[in-house]
């Protein structure tokens, strides 16, 4: 808590600045991180201030059609007995809401967001992969897209944003409806991912020299806890789609209670997903008022420690609550009270950050604007839907409340006073340094109090005509059960929130059109991005600041000042490279360089590979299997064309001078630490998929009294078992191939990739043989259906190794590696390791557990 | 702002009062004589409603209690040391008071409380049937209920009838989506899953005829797959299982 600056007050603001940089150098600069011009531009922009702009305005649009949505659900909810939307379509609007809302709304905002300005909060320059986010927006884009032309075709899903089966399945709801639910929404979820992997590496190796982990922004902290849980959540969430996909157009069992599959198992997957995504829009939520609290009450965050452990606390915590969903489900009843406790426990680390926060506010003086009053707003909203909350965990209770308003008025309080809330105040907080002007006060406490008055109103009768009986999902309701008066004030005050909304769109365009100006820190803020002026230059720091607090702004002199050899490096990067986008890396824990690198620059690749991931999901639901098979072929194509080598750079001389000058790594062809561990959370995504498969495989075991199923012989070993070992021969030889190329032996590596190659290759014919001589098909039970999909799953993965394989003996011919640079192999080896340790796994348990009977 | 903190402070806990004031008029509005599953007629709902009254209450109070905190913070004189941390003693006190005190003890006690409520109210609900007592299947269709007394072969439509407190085993399935069984008064709901029998106890500790509906949106005329189930003094309900035949399959308009 050393401050060498004590006793600063608003009157004379005298934080320290961003050194600007070098005059001669900025114009150099500006141009090397400028968008290209014209409609080509437009594609192939990868930056991240103009990416993270994109899926924050994608995704208001998105938010205001699923407003819409809602408005219809009140208006024909308003009386008894209405005739505004008939029964089909009421059912298409309220699933249109939640999905829209739960998937294309939150997250996107909050990862454009993120997207956006986390590099200035972490004192770095760009995001780690900027076409990765640029093919996270297009996905995320188009996904919407997607999932939105239903309504053109009239196939707009109808089964609830959670879409149970068995009536979303292959039976109860035939045709495209669901199929668009499924696929639509399955574009944005892999964009998600993308988002998520992203964040991770940027939060984790690309901050500020002397920002360890300790002096991150407590946002930081809550986008990683998020960004790991995506990863576990939204994986489990395709897998499951995939399944029910399966199901539908293409004969499997794995939900089907007539031939050994489960529909429990899809509220299983589903909600091991849902529940977590709700704290994936919590979390960070809880960090933005993190951010905002102290700010606006002049004094730094009290239990800084505590806040960050409950943020971790929580994200693993939020994955063992799922059941709390399906206690009418017919679970065991310790089963019942295991969740109903960890449910309940999940509490405490929320209780510890709301503790935390009005810690801080008691001990500081508060400032009365509008982002402070949306983040009292989200406090007084977000205990309450808390409270509600653990109420709903007492299983008794929620055997009465389940599926009632009572339960929807509870997920609004938390959702919309505890993330909505803080989504507002954040923009009224950060939206006048990325436009550069300040929004209206007047307009906004208008805006607020609209929104804080119309939400009590139209969610607190909520609470009590669900105790009275009434449940979700229902497009009218007789007269006589008193629930009239209930459903008119919550449909008033929905519209209550629309105009607070629509005056919150008006402050926005006024603001922009003659706003005024906001200046660098128009808030006396703390944290970095108060540092560069508003709007920042494209490049964010010219000179990369030197963290020595948690509080830069508060605490530090100078944002340039350290240990010579920082002081040096940083200043020396604004001079050099000015051909390349460079970027830093610095290490995990204590923050200090440890490479510079090129971020890449503007591409068409990610924008392909996102049209051609469109296309493979468009192929899947109008059953054209040409166009998935171009769409696969496309993909294909553009990764590797993303991926391609940059061409050189011809600094080699500057690059050698600059790692024996200041120590530290230049890689022009793009980050080791950084591609490494893009690699490393690549293969944690399919340990999570292959996780999910076997959680979905011992489930429906379990369910099952014969497994095999009667008259099905267990399956033959001879076949698998070889393949396997020729399998674990081919590791042996890529590890050599890997140990050569470490000692600049290039024959060593091209003979054993060819090697493993072949291996690997002849494991997964006599594998395939093997699955055509199995006597039962995909289809005559869920056993069958598992089988043959989770072995296509090992398959699959097996074949993007040779994939790589392939394409690094490409690049090994040309001569791109040596003893110095092979990140390329090494990330190939960790893959093929991977692939081979799912494929044991997978095929252990098809084969072996048949015989555990 | 500084000057009227006081008057501020007071006019605050006011409208608190006041407005605790009208969400129990609100509340309690509720629960006269409207269906609701705050007006129980039987054990299991009871135990419910007593639960959630013990939930409401102490909810009611962390909720005000924080938010009179809240006020309290934001109102009071904060020192006039503005962007500095507190000293590291005066820190580690706030952070050991609020943060671990009221973020971590006092949740942990509230919800240690609340658990042993939550077991107690689980266990007092009967689950256990007496032998050879009624048993009734309920199957869900899409979208109406099929009640089977399986003993008498009677099927009903849409409505269950029961004898005044006895306890009745009731097995629920589907034969085509999920649906569920909720009747407010009587009991909480539970699901009806196809290829799964799921088996409840339901008991009435008073006759009348209590209305329930699908909870579990089950397509499109979700809304109107609703159910009665009418209790009657056991030997009215005597003579009318006795007046069924094997074929007769009653239906309310």
């Amino acid at each position: 808590m050393n401050s060498e600056t004590s006793n600063r007050s608003p009157d004379k603001p005298d934080f320290p600045k961003v050194d600007p940089g070098p005059p001669e150098t900025v114009e150099t600069l500006k141009g090397v991180w400028a968008d290209p011009p014209g409609w080509r531009g437009w594609v192939s922009a990868v930056q991240n201030d103009t990416i993270g702009v994109r899926i924050l305005a994608t995704a208001f649009f998105f938010f205001v059609l699923g407003g819409f949505d809602s408005l219809v659900i009140r208006i024909q909810l308003a009386r008894p007995e209405n005739s505004f939307v008939d029964a089909e379509l009421y059912n298409k609007f309220f699933t249109m809401h939640g999905s829209v809302i739960m998937f294309l709304v939150i997250l996107p905002m909050l990862e454009g967001f993120t997207i956006l300005a986390l590099p200035f909060l972490l004192g770095s320059r760009e995001m780690p992969f900027p076409r990765l986010g640029v093919y996270s927006y297009y996905t995320f884009l188009f996904g919407g897209l997607l999932f939105y032309s239903s309504t053109l075709l009239e196939a707009v899903p109808d089964t609830g944003w959670t879409a149970y089966v068995p009536l979303s399945g292959p039976e109860y709801s035939r045709g495209l409806p669901l199929d668009y639910w499924l696929l639509g929404l399955g574009v944005a979820e892999v964009g998600a991912i993308a988002a998520g992997v992203e964040i991770i590496i940027a939060i984790l190796k690309m901050r500020a020299p002397g920002m360890t982990l300790s002096r991150m922004p407590l946002f930081a902290w809550a986008m990683l806890v998020t960004a790991f849980m995506l990863l576990f959540a939204f994986t489990t969430l395709l897998i499951g789609s995939l399944l029910l996909e399966l199901d539908r157009k293409h004969g499997t069992q794995f939900f089907n209670p007539d031939a050994g599959g489960s529909p429990i198992l899809w509220q299983h997957l589903f909600w091991i997903f849902g529940h977590p995504e709700v704290y994936i829009q919590f979390l960070p939520a809880t960090g933005i008022v993190s951010m905002i609290i102290p700010v606006f009450t002049r004094r730094p965050i009290i239990g800084y420690r505590f806040i960050a452990m409950a943020i971790v606390a929580t994200g693993f915590l939020s994955f063992g609550l799922w059941a709390h969903h399906m206690f009418s489900t017919g679970l065991p009843p310790i089963v019942l009270t295991l969740f109903a406790i960890a449910s309940m426990m999940i509490a405490i680390p929320s209780g510890v950050q709301v503790f935390a926060w009005l810690a801080t506010i008691w001990h500081g003086r508060p400032v009365w604007n509008t982002a402070f009053l949306f983040i009292l707003g989200f406090l007084v909203l977000f205990v309450f839907g808390g409270i509600t909350g653990v109420m709903t965990a007492a299983v008794p209770f929620d055997w009465q409340v389940h599926d009632s308003y009572f339960v929807v008025a509870h997920f609004h309080y938390v959702l919309i006073g505890g993330v909505v809330f803080p989504i507002f105040a954040g923009f009224y907080y950060w939206l006048p340094k990325f436009t550069g002007k300040l929004l209206s006060e007047r307009l906004g406490r208008i805006n607020f109090w609209l929104m804080f008055i119309g939400f009590n109103i139209a969610f607190f009768p909520m609470h009590i005509v669900g105790l009275m009986g009434m449940p979700r999902r229902i497009y009218t309701y007789p007269a006589g059960l008193g629930w009239d008066i209930y459903n008119l004030i919550s449909t008033m005050g929905a519209f209550i929130i629309f105009l607070g909304i629509l005056i919150f769109g008006v402050n926005v365009i006024l603001s922009m059109w003659r706003g005024k100006p906001a200046g660098d820190n128009p808030w006396n803020g703390d944290s970095l991005e108060w540092a560069v002026p508003s709007p920042p230059p494209n490049y964010g720091f010219a000179v990369a600041p030197i963290i020595r607090s948690r509080h830069p702004l508060w605490e530090q002199s100078s944002l340039h000042q350290g240990e010579p050899r920082l002081e040096s490096l940083v200043h020396a990067i604004a001079r050099w490279p000015l051909q390349w986008r460079a970027a830093l890396v610095t290490g995990t824990m204590d923050g200090r360089p440890e490479e510079l690198f090129r971020v890449s620059g503007p591409s068409f690749w990610p924008f392909a590979a996102s049209c051609a991931t469109m296309l493979i999901f468009i192929g899947e639901l109008f059953d054209l299997y040409w166009v998935i098979g171009l769409g696969a072929l496309g993909l294909l194509a553009s990764l590797v064309l993303w991926h391609w080598p940059d061409p050189p750079t011809h600094t080699q001389q500057e690059e050698e001078e600059f790692e024996r000058t200041h120590k530290i790594s230049v890689n022009a062809r793009g980050s080791h630490a950084v591609s490494r561990l893009g690699m490393w959370l690549g293969v944690l995504i399919m340990a999570i998929a292959l996780a999910t498969f076997l959680f979905s495989y011992f489930y429906i075991r379990l369910e099952n009294t014969a497994w095999p199923p009667e008259g099905t012989a267990p399956p033959e070993t001879l076949l698998p078992t070889i393949s396997a070992t020729i399998l674990l021969a081919s590791a042996g030889i890529m590890r050599w191939a890997v140990k050569g190329i470490e000692r600049g032996n290039q024959r060593r590596l091209q003979t054993g990739l060819a090697w493993a190659f072949l291996l690997g290759a002849l494991a997964l014919g006599i594998q395939i043989i093997d699955f055509t001589r199995l006597g039962f098909s995909v289809d005559f039970h869920a056993y069958g259906s598992l089988f043959y999909i989770l072995g296509g799953f090992a398959f699959v993965v097996l074949l993007i190794g040779l994939g790589m394989n392939a394409l690094i003996q490409f690049w090994a011919g040309r001569g791109e590696y040596n003893s110095r640079s092979h990140i390329g192999v090494e990330n190939t080896g960790l893959y093929w390791y991977a692939a081979i340790v799912i494929w044991l796994l997978t095929f252990a348990v098809l084969y072996g557990v048949p015989y555990l009977t | 702002m500084i000057t009227k903190v006081k008057a501020n402070q007071v006019t605050h806990r006011l409208l608190i009062i006041l407005c605790l004031i009208a969400i129990s008029v609100y509340v309690l509005s509720g629960c006269t004589s409207l269906p609701s599953s705050l007006n129980p007629k039987s054990n299991a709902s009871a135990q419910i409603a007593v639960l959630w009254w013990a939930m409401f209450g102490l909810g009611t109070m962390i909720w005000v209690g924080v938010t009179v905190l809240l006020l309290m913070a934001l109102f009071r004189r904060g020192t006039s040391d503005t962007y500095a941390a507190l000293p590291d003693h005066q820190h580690t006190r706030t952070v050991n008071l609020w943060v671990v005190g009221g973020g971590i003890i006092m949740p942990t006690l509230i919800l240690i409380s609340l658990i042993a409520l939550t077991v107690g109210a689980l266990r007092s609900i009967p689950s256990q049937k007496m032998p050879g007592g009624l048993v009734i299947e309920v199957t869900g269709h899409q979208w109406w209920w099929e009640a089977l007394y399986p003993d008498r072969g009677i099927t009903l439509k849409d409505q269950i009838r029961i004898p005044v407190g006895q306890p009745v085993e009731v097995r629920l399935s589907s034969t085509d989506v999920i649906h569920s069984f909720w009747v407010p008064e009587l009991h909480g709901k539970f699901d009806l899953v196809p290829g799964r029998t799921h088996t409840f106890i339901l008991q009435a500790d008073q006759p009348g005829e209590y209305r329930g509906q699908c909870a579990e949106f089950c397509g499109r005329w979700h809304a109107r797959m609703t159910v009665v189930v009418v209790v009657l003094p056991p030997e009215e309900f005597i003579t009318w299982l006795d007046s069924q035949t094997q074929s007769a399959v009653d239906s309310i308009p």
